[in-house]
């Protein structure tokens, strides 16, 4: 990924050297595809829910709730999970956060930094464990 | 039978109007979690093959309404109002005679389908009761569309019911309607569930179902048998003690036996048995086993353990193939549907595991 990254950071840097040098149309950057990651939800806790990402990588999340009761899914720092377990806000639009009802499969993409970790801050939710940890390699 | 009556009616509302975490027993899963509680009575009897279970809703004074589901052993042959006095009875003969302090005091104190399958609908006063075969998540399907909000314990509670016995119970009380019709603070509304089976169990487990795991649930609960039962876990549980086992006394057997729909009572050599359940909601992960036959042997499975926890539960062996295994359960489980907050109904519940 690493590896990925550097060349999306070549390109783009080609890309501004062409816009300065040359005088044909501007190169596109090279797009970057998120890593994907696979969450089930099973009995209100998350599966896996401990995550080794690379750090400032864009992530997507694809979370399935088999459950029969909703979740959500809400990947940030201290802050944002603070903000959902005591806030009332029930609309997720922000990338990192999405509801997931009963027998849904939900997609969401963050780039994931340091002190980030995914919840569920429906009520009750977090207090029964339902959270995982990521760690940044 | 006036002098007992008023004695427990004191000791009910005693216990409604000092609710707190140290008084639960039955709870309500409000908007944020928030869990109002209230201890609750039920009593298993087991006679002839036939499982009577009773317990009762007490309404708390809040306006709209609210669920609770219970794992049931079985379909219930029938499912009616309770007595009037079974429940305060039975309190009554374990307590310390305080007659003349009630009749002082009671002047003051005012499967696995995929969707679950309806078998039995029944409206009991505020109460409108609906049997249901269906796996875990069927039946919290079910409750969701129809407005229960399941706290998130309630995935794996189900399941863990649901392995043994698809059949539970949802009820829905009303509580507008029970102030409509004049109900007052502490009124319960006793419920009969009549469930042939060959073998009683006892779900305490489902006590807990929204609790934080330090809360305490605190539960009585009866047992009337043909004779003295073997039960299953009470060495080295502490949650769960046996406060008495006795025959039942002739007078104790003749006030139930004088009670509506409690002629199945005999007046005679029936025995009791009386334990109380006080447990951190995060310990109370079994349920009760019983032996009625006199064989000694309660079915670690029926209590809800797993291989590993046999040994520690008196290390009866299970049955050979737990799906042949039948028995019934009671349970107390109270789910917030459309809730405003406040307010508590508390329902207790037979299942027969088939
Ligand atoms: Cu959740």
């Amino acid at each position: 990924m690493l590896r990925r990254c550097g060349m999306a950071l070549a390109a783009l840097a080609l890309a501004a050297c062409g816009g300065s040098a040359h005088a044909g149309p501007p190169v596109p950057p090279v797009p970057v595809p998120p890593v994907t990651v696979q969450l089930r939800i099973h009995h209100s806790h998350f599966q896996p829910d401990v995550l080794a990402l690379p750090s400032g990588a864009l992530v997507r999340f694809v979370v399935t709730n088999n459950d029969p009761i909703d979740h959500e899914l809400i990947v940030g720092d201290d802050a944002t999970q603070n903000r959902h377990e005591f806030g009332t806000d029930a609309h997720h639009d922000a990338p990192g956060e999405v509801s997931v009802p009963s027998g849904a499969t939900r997609t969401t993409e963050v780039t994931v930094r340091t002190g980030f970790e995914y919840a569920c801050h429906l009520p009750g939710h977090y207090a029964y464990g339902m959270k995982g940890t990521i760690r940044l390699r | 039978m006036r002098r007992w009556l008023a004695a427990t009616v004191v000791a009910s509302a005693a216990a409604v109007l000092g609710a707190g975490p140290a008084a639960a027993c039955g709870g309500l899963i409000g908007p944020r979690g928030g869990v109002n509680l209230v201890k609750t009575t039920t009593l298993a009897g087991y006679h002839d093959g036939i499982e009577h279970y009773v317990t009762a809703f007490k309404f708390l004074g809040a306006g709209g309404q609210f669920g609770s589901i219970v794992p049931l052993p079985g379909v219930p042959t029938k499912v009616e109002r309770g007595g009037d006095w079974t429940l305060q009875r039975l309190v009554r003969e374990v307590q310390p005679p305080v007659a003349e302090l009630a009749d002082n005091a009671v002047g003051r104190v005012a499967a696995t389908s995929a969707s679950a399958q309806v078998i039995l609908t029944a409206k009991v006063g505020a109460l409108d009761l609906t049997v249901l075969s269906g796996g875990g998540t069927a039946v919290g399907d079910w409750a969701r569309e129809h407005g229960f909000v399941l706290p998130p314990d309630a995935p794996e509670v189900l399941d863990f019911y649901a392995t043994r016995s698809p059949i539970f119970m949802a009820a829905v009380f009303d509580g507008n309607a029970a102030k409509a019709t004049g109900q007052q603070l502490g009124d319960g509304t006793p419920i009969h569930l009549t469930i042939p089976t060959s073998q009683p169990w006892v779900p305490l487990r489902i006590l807990g179902l929204g609790r934080q795991a330090q809360e305490r649930i605190q539960a009585d609960v009866f047992l009337l048998t043909d004779r003295q039962p073997s039960l299953l876990p009470l060495d080295g549980n502490p949650g769960l003690s046996l406060e008495r086992s006795e025959s039942a006394s002739g007078s104790l057997l003749a006030d139930l036996h004088n009670d509506k729909s409690m002629d199945w009572v005999p007046t005679s050599s029936m025995w009791l048995s009386y334990l109380k359940v006080d447990s951190p909601a995060g310990s109370l992960t079994y349920d009760l086993a019983i032996d009625a036959h006199g064989g000694a042997r309660p079915s670690p499975w029926a209590a809800g353990f797993g291989a590993d926890q046999v040994a520690l539960g008196g290390g009866v062996p299970g049955p050979a193939t737990p799906a042949k295994d039948r028995g019934w359960t009671a349970a107390l489980v109270v789910l917030a549907v459309i809730g405003a907050g406040g307010g508590l109904a508390g329902l207790a519940v037979a299942t027969r595991k088939r």
